[in-house]
C-alpha cells in the first residue's frame, strides 16, 4: 500500500502521462483517418489531466516517494508546470508542418509525451540513477524527434545528436561512479548530509566536475555545445522549439538540485561554472553574428540564454536561483514566440534565410510587431519581460561576491553583442520589401500562439511583481 | 493633480497605440492632423502644469507613487522638480516642432512614423519624470527601440550601419549605467538598511568612498556616451547627419539632454562628494570636448555634420559649467541645455529645409541662396548668431555664465582649471568660424544655375523658425525668466545631499 500512497502523493501526473502515451500507441493501430487530429486531441487531453493532477500532489512538507528516490515539493511542482506550459505550446505549434510524416502522428505525439514524462522524473529525481534513466529517456525521445523529418539533414542531425549524447551520458556515469566510490551513496540528499560535516577530497572534486560537464551537454553550454547548431538546423521548426525548452528546463532543474546538494560545498566549482556560463554567453553572441540561417541563429541565441540561466544558478544564493527561475519562465514565452513566427514564415514562404524576411512589416504589421516584441525581449530591452529577467539576474550577481560581480559585468558587456544579433533580424523585418510574395491561408493555431506569447511577454515586462514573488518563494523552498 | 504626471508621460504612448491600431484611418492628412493636434494638446498641458508648479524649492515638489515591484523595493515613482519639469516642457515643445515640420521631410509610412515619434516622446518624458532608479533605466532603454527604427527607416545614406551604431553605442552606455545603478541600489541597502531604489531614499553618505568612486565612474561613462564627451562621441556625427531632419532635431535637442540630466541628477546631486574631487578632471575632459569638436567642425563640408559637432562643443560647455560647482557655473550649464536645444533645433530645421529644396547638404555646392530665399536668410540670422554666442541672444547668456563659473572655480590639485577655462574659451572663435561659414556659404555669393529655380520657405516653416528665434531673443534679453528658477539648484546643491 506504500506504493499507492507514493503514487498519490508524488507520481500522479506522471502516471497520467504514461497512460496517455500507451493510449496513443494503442490507438495508432486502429485509427487511420484523421490520425493527426485525434492524436493532437488525445495528447492535449492528457496534458490537461496531468495539469489537474498537479493539484493533488503533496507539496508542503516535501514528500519523498519510492524510498527517497523521488521528490515532490514546490520547486519540482513549479518546474513541472513550466514543462506542461512548454508541452501545450509544443503540441499546438506542430500543426500543418512541412516534412512531418502525417501518418506517424501518434508516434510523434507519444514521443513528445515521453519527453515530458522523463522531464518530470528528472525534475523530481533525488537520486543519480533515477536522474540517469530520465536523462536517457529524454535523450532518446529527442533523438527520434530530431530524425522525424523525412529529409537527409534531419537524419544526419539525429545521428550526430545520438553519438555525442551517448558520450556525455558515459561521462555522467563515470562521475556518478566516482561519487559512489567516495561516499557509498547515490542519493543526492544523503551525499549532501555526508559532506556537510567532512572535508572535501580531490576525487570528489573530479567527480563533481565530470557530472557538471556532462550536464553542460544537456543545456548546451561550453564546452559541449557544438551539437546544438547542427541539430537545430536539421530538425523541423517545432522540434527545435521543443528541443530548446523541454530538455533544457528539466536539466536546469536537476542542475539546481545538484548544485544545492553537492556543489555548494566547493566554492571553486561555483566559480568554474560561472566562468563556463560567461564563456557560453560570449560564444553564443559571437557565433550568432555571422549566421544567415534563422535556425542556426536561434540555436546560438539559445546558447546565450543557457549561459545566463546557468550564471544565476552558479552564484547559488536565494536571489540568484530565483532570478534564474524567473529567467526560465520568461524565456519560455519569448522562445516559443520566435520559433512560432519562423514556423509560420517557413510554411508560407518556404525559406530559412534571414534575408528573405525582408519587408515583413509592410506585409503583415501585427505579426511583425508580435515577433519584434519577442526579439526585443530576447535582446533584453523594455517593455518586454527579458528586460526584468536580465536586470534581476544582474542584481543578484551584484548582491553576491566581488568575483561574481566582475564576471557578470563581463557578461553584461557581451549582451551588447547579442543586441546586435537580434536587431540584425529586426532590421530586415522593417526594410522595404523587395518582391511581392502571395500569402497562403493560415491555420489559426500558430498565429494565435505567437500573439499570446507576445502578450504574455509584454505583461510580465510591465508588471513582473507577482512572478518575481513566486520565484522567490520557490527558491526558498528548494 | 495626482494623476497629472502619469498623464503627461503616458498619453503619447496611448496616442501611438491609437494611431497604430486597426481602428484608425489610413489617410495621410488625418494622421498628420491628429498628430499635430495631439502635440498641441500635450504642450498646452505642460504649460498649464508649469503655471501651477511651485518653482521655489529644489526638492521634488510634485510626486505620484504607485506600487510596482515591491519584492525588490522598486516603486513606480513619478516626480518633478524644477529642472525635470522645465526639461519636460522643452521636450514637449521640441516634439511639437518636429511634428510640425515633418510634412515635407517624411515621405512614407506615416502611421509608423508618428506612432514611433510618440513612443519616443513617452520614453523621454519618462526619463525626466522618473523618481526611481529602475524606472529611469526602463525609460532610458525604451527610447532605443523607436529611435533605432526611426533612424533605420527614414534615414539617408548608409542608414542601416548608422542605426546599428547608435543602438550599440547607447546600449554599451546603458550597461555601465545599470551596473552603477545596481551598485548604488545595493550599497544604499547595505549602508542604510532600506531596500529601495526611490531617489528620495538613496543616501550616499555612508557608502564607502571606493564604491562611490566606482559608481561615479560607471555612471559618468554611461551618461558621457549619451552627452557625448569626446572620447565617447564618435556615434554622434554620423547619426545626426544621416537621420531625417525631425529626428535629428529630437536627437540633438532632447536625447543629448538625457545624458546631461543623468550627469546632473546622479553624478552631481547624489555623488557630489566624488564630483568635488574629480571636478578638475571633468573640466579638462570638457575643455578637450570643446576644442576637439571645434576643430572637427571647421573642416566639415556637410551642414548637418557641422551642427552635430557644434552640439558636442555646446555640451562640453554645459559640462564645464556644472563642473565649476558654484552658482554661476551651474546656472550657466543648465541654461546651456535650453539654449542649445533651441539653437540646434533651429539650425537642423534650416539644414533640413535646404536639403529638401536643394537636394544637397554640401556647403561646396550651395551658395547665394540669400537671393532666392530672403525669408530663410532673415530668420536664420538670430539662430546662427545665437549659436555663435552673440550678446542679447540666449547662447551668450549660457556661455558667459558657464565660463565665468568655471573661471571662479578654486582648484588645489595639479590641474590648473583657470588655464583650462582660458583654453576652452577659445572655442568662441572656433564657433564663430564655423557658424559664419554656414551663414556665408549658404546665403552669399553667386547662385549656381542648378539652384536658380528654388522657392523661398512657406509660411508654416517660417513660423516654426520664427518661434525658435523669438525664444532665443527673449531668453537672451530676459535671461532671468530661466535663471531665477534654475539658480535654486546652484545654491542648494551642497545641502541637497541630505535629501538624497
Amino acid at each position: 500500500m506504500e506504493i499507492i500512497k507514493d503514487i498519490q502523493n508524488a507520481f500522479l501526473p506522471e502516471l497520467i502521462i504514461v497512460i496517455f502515451i500507451v493510449l496513443n500507441i494503442i490507438l495508432s493501430l486502429f485509427i487511420r483517418k484523421n490520425a493527426y487530429k485525434t492524436a493532437k486531441i488525445i495528447t492535449s487531453t492528457g496534458l490537461v489531466f496531468a495539469c489537474i493532477a498537479m493539484f493533488f500532489v503533496q507539496l508542503i512538507p516535501e514528500y519523498y516517494a519510492f524510498n527517497g528516490v523521488y521528490l515532490s515539493n514546490i520547486f519540482t511542482c513549479t518546474f513541472k508546470i513550466m514543462l506542461l506550459i512548454c508541452a501545450f505550446f509544443a503540441v499546438f505549434i506542430s500543426g500543418n508542418l512541412t516534412g512531418l510524416r502525417k501518418q506517424k502522428s501518434f508516434e510523434f505525439f507519444s514521443l513528445l509525451l515521453s519527453g515530458i514524462l522523463s522531464g518530470f522524473s528528472l525534475v523530481s529525481s533525488n537520486d543519480f540513477i533515477t536522474a540517469f534513466i530520465s536523462i536517457e529517456i529524454l535523450s532518446i525521445s529527442c533523438y527520434f524527434l530530431t530524425g522525424f523529418n523525412t529529409n537527409r539533414k534531419s537524419k544526419e542531425a539525429a545521428l550526430k545528436y545520438l553519438i555525442t549524447g551517448a558520450a556525455s551520458s558515459a561521462v555522467f556515469l563515470l562521475g556518478v561512479s566516482y561519487l559512489y566510490g567516495i561516499t557509498g551513496s547515490i542519493s543526492l540528499s544523503e551525499i549532501s548530509n555526508i559532506y556537510a560535516n567532512s572535508t572535501i577530497n580531490p576525487l570528489f572534486f573530479i567527480a563533481c566536475l565530470l557530472i557538471l560537464l556532462s550536464l553542460m551537454f544537456k543545456i548546451g553550454c561550453i564546452p559541449f555545445n557544438n551539437w546544438i547548431i547542427d541539430v537545430y538546423e536539421g530538425a523541423a521548426y517545432n522540434i527545435c522549439a521543443y528541443l530548446s525548452l523541454i530538455p533544457k528546463i528539466s536539466a536546469f532543474a536537476f542542475i539546481i538540485n545538484v548544485f544545492i546538494c553537492i556543489f555548494s560545498f566547493s566554492p571553486v566549482l561555483k566559480i568554474i561554472s560561472a566562468i563556463i556560463a560567461l564563456y557560453t554567453i560570449i560564444y553564443g553572441a559571437l557565433g550568432a553574428i555571422k549566421q544567415s540561417n534563422i535556425k542556426r541563429l536561434y540555436a546560438y541565441s539559445s546558447i546565450i540564454h543557457s549561459g545566463f540561466i546557468l550564471f544565476g544558478i552558479s552564484i547559488l544564493t536565494v536571489y540568484s536561483v530565483s532570478a534564474s527561475i524567473f529567467y526560465i519562465f520568461t524565456y519560455i514565452f519569448m522562445n516559443i514566440g520566435i520559433w512560432t513566427a519562423s514556423i509560420i514564415y517557413n510554411r508560407d514562404y518556404k525559406t530559412d534565410e534571414i534575408g528573405d524576411y525582408k519587408g515583413l512589416f509592410s506585409k503583415r504589421p501585427y505579426f511583425t510587431t508580435a515577433l519584434t516584441i519577442c526579439l526585443i525581449s530576447l535582446a533584453g530591452l523594455p517593455p518586454a519581460s527579458g528586460f526584468f529577467a536580465k536586470i534581476y539576474l544582474f542584481s543578484s550577481a551584484f548582491r553576491s561576491d566581488f568575483i561574481f560581480m566582475t564576471l557578470m559585468f563581463a557578461a553584461m558587456l557581451a549582451t551588447v553583442v547579442s543586441i546586435f544579433v537580434y536587431f540584425k533580424i529586426i532590421k530586415v523585418l522593417y526594410e522595404k520589401p523587395s518582391n511581392e510574395i502571395t500569402i497562403t491561408k493560415q491555420g489559426i493555431f500558430p498565429g494565435i500562439i505567437l500573439y499570446v506569447c507576445a502578450l504574455i511577454t509584454l505583461l510580465i515586462g510591465i508588471y513582473p511583481n507577482i512572478l518575481i514573488k513566486i520565484c522567490q518563494i520557490v527558491s526558498y523552498y528548494i | 493633480m495626482n494623476y497629472i504626471i502619469p498623464l503627461v508621460i503616458f498619453t503619447p504612448l496611448m496616442m501611438s497605440l491609437f494611431i497604430m491600431s486597426p481602428l484608425f484611418s489610413d489617410d495621410e492628412k488625418i494622421i498628420r492632423r491628429t498628430a499635430k493636434g495631439f502635440s498641441i494638446f500635450h504642450f498646452t498641458l505642460m504649460i498649464l502644469l508649469t503655471a501651477f508648479f511651485n518653482f521655489s524649492q529644489s526638492e521634488f515638489t510634485m510626486k505620484t507613487s504607485y506600487k510596482w515591484i515591491e519584492v525588490l523595493g522598486i516603486n513606480a515613482n513619478f516626480e518633478f522638480d524644477s529642472l525635470s519639469l522645465l526639461l519636460t516642457v522643452l521636450t514637449s515643445f521640441i516634439f511639437l516642432l518636429s511634428v510640425f515640420i515633418s510634412k515635407n521631410m517624411i515621405k512614407r509610412s506615416y502611421r509608423l512614423y508618428y506612432s514611433l515619434i510618440f513612443v519616443l516622446q513617452s520614453a523621454v518624458t519618462g526619463v525626466f519624470g522618473a523618481g526611481d532608479l529602475f524606472l529611469f533605466f526602463l525609460f532610458w532603454e525604451l527610447e532605443l527601440i523607436p529611435m533605432y527604427l526611426l533612424l533605420l527607416k527614414w534615414g539617408s545614406g548608409n542608414k542601416q550601419k548608422t542605426a546599428m551604431k547608435f543602438l550599440l553605442y547607447t546600449f554599451f552606455g546603458s550597461i555601465f549605467i545599470i551596473a552603477g545603478f545596481l551598485l548604488l541600489y545595493y550599497w544604499n541597502f547595505i549602508s542604510n538598511g532600506i531596500l529601495s531604489s526611490d531617489f528620495n531614499n538613496i543616501n550616499t553618505i555612508f557608502i564607502p568612498d571606493g564604491i562611490k568612486a566606482l559608481i561615479f565612474v560607471l555612471l559618468f561613462i554611461g551618461f558621457g556616451i549619451k552627452l557625448p564627451v569626446v572620447p565617447l562621441h564618435s556615434w554622434l556625427p554620423d547619426v545626426h547627419t544621416q537621420a531625417a531632419t525631425p529626428v535629428s532635431i529630437i536627437l540633438s535637442s532632447i536625447l543629448l539632454k538625457m545624458g546631461a540630466y543623468g550627469i546632473f541628477r546622479f553624478n552631481l546631486q547624489m555623488l557630489e562628494t566624488v564630483y568635488e574631487i574629480l571636478a578638475p578632471f571633468i573640466m579638462l575632459l570638457a575643455a578637450i570636448s570643446i576644442i576637439y569638436a571645434g576643430f572637427c567642425a571647421i573642416n566639415q563640408k556637410d551642414i548637418k555634420r557641422i551642427i552635430a559637432y557644434s552640439g558636442i562643443a555646446h555640451m562640453g560647455i554645459f559640462l564645464l559649467g556644472i563642473s565649476s560647482l558654484n552658482e554661476t557655473g551651474i546656472t550657466g550649464g543648465i541654461f546651456q541645455l535650453f539654449s542649445h536645444a533651441l539653437i540646434s533645433a533651429g539650425l537642423f530645421t534650416i539644414a533640413g529645409i535646404i536639403y529638401v529644396k536643394c537636394g544637397t547638404k554640401n556647403l561646396l555646392k550651395l551658395q547665394g541662396l540669400g537671393e532666392k530665399m530672403p525669408r530663410l536668410m532673415l530668420i536664420s540670422i538670430p539662430v546662427i548668431f545665437a549659436g555663435m554666442g552673440i550678446p542679447l541672444l540666449a547662447g551668450f547668456v549660457a556661455e558667459f555664465l558657464s565660463f565665468t563659473g568655471a573661471f571662479l572655480f578654486q582648484s588645489e590639485g595639479i590641474i590648473n582649471t583657470k588655464l583650462i577655462t582660458l583654453i576652452a574659451l577659445s572655442s568662441v572663435i572656433f564657433c564663430s568660424v564655423y557658424m559664419l561659414k554656414i551663414f556665408h556659404g549658404l546665403f552669399f555669393g553667386e547662385i549656381t544655375k542648378r539652384l536658380n529655380k528654388i522657392s523661398d520657405i512657406n509660411i508654416p516653416q517660417f513660423a516654426a523658425l520664427a518661434v525658435i528665434a523669438l525664444y532665443l531673443i527673449i531668453f537672451g534679453i530676459f535671461p532671468s525668466i530661466l535663471t531665477n528658477t534654475i539658480s535654486i539648484y546652484s545654491t542648494v546643491t551642497y545641502n541637497i545631499a541630505g535629501v538624497f
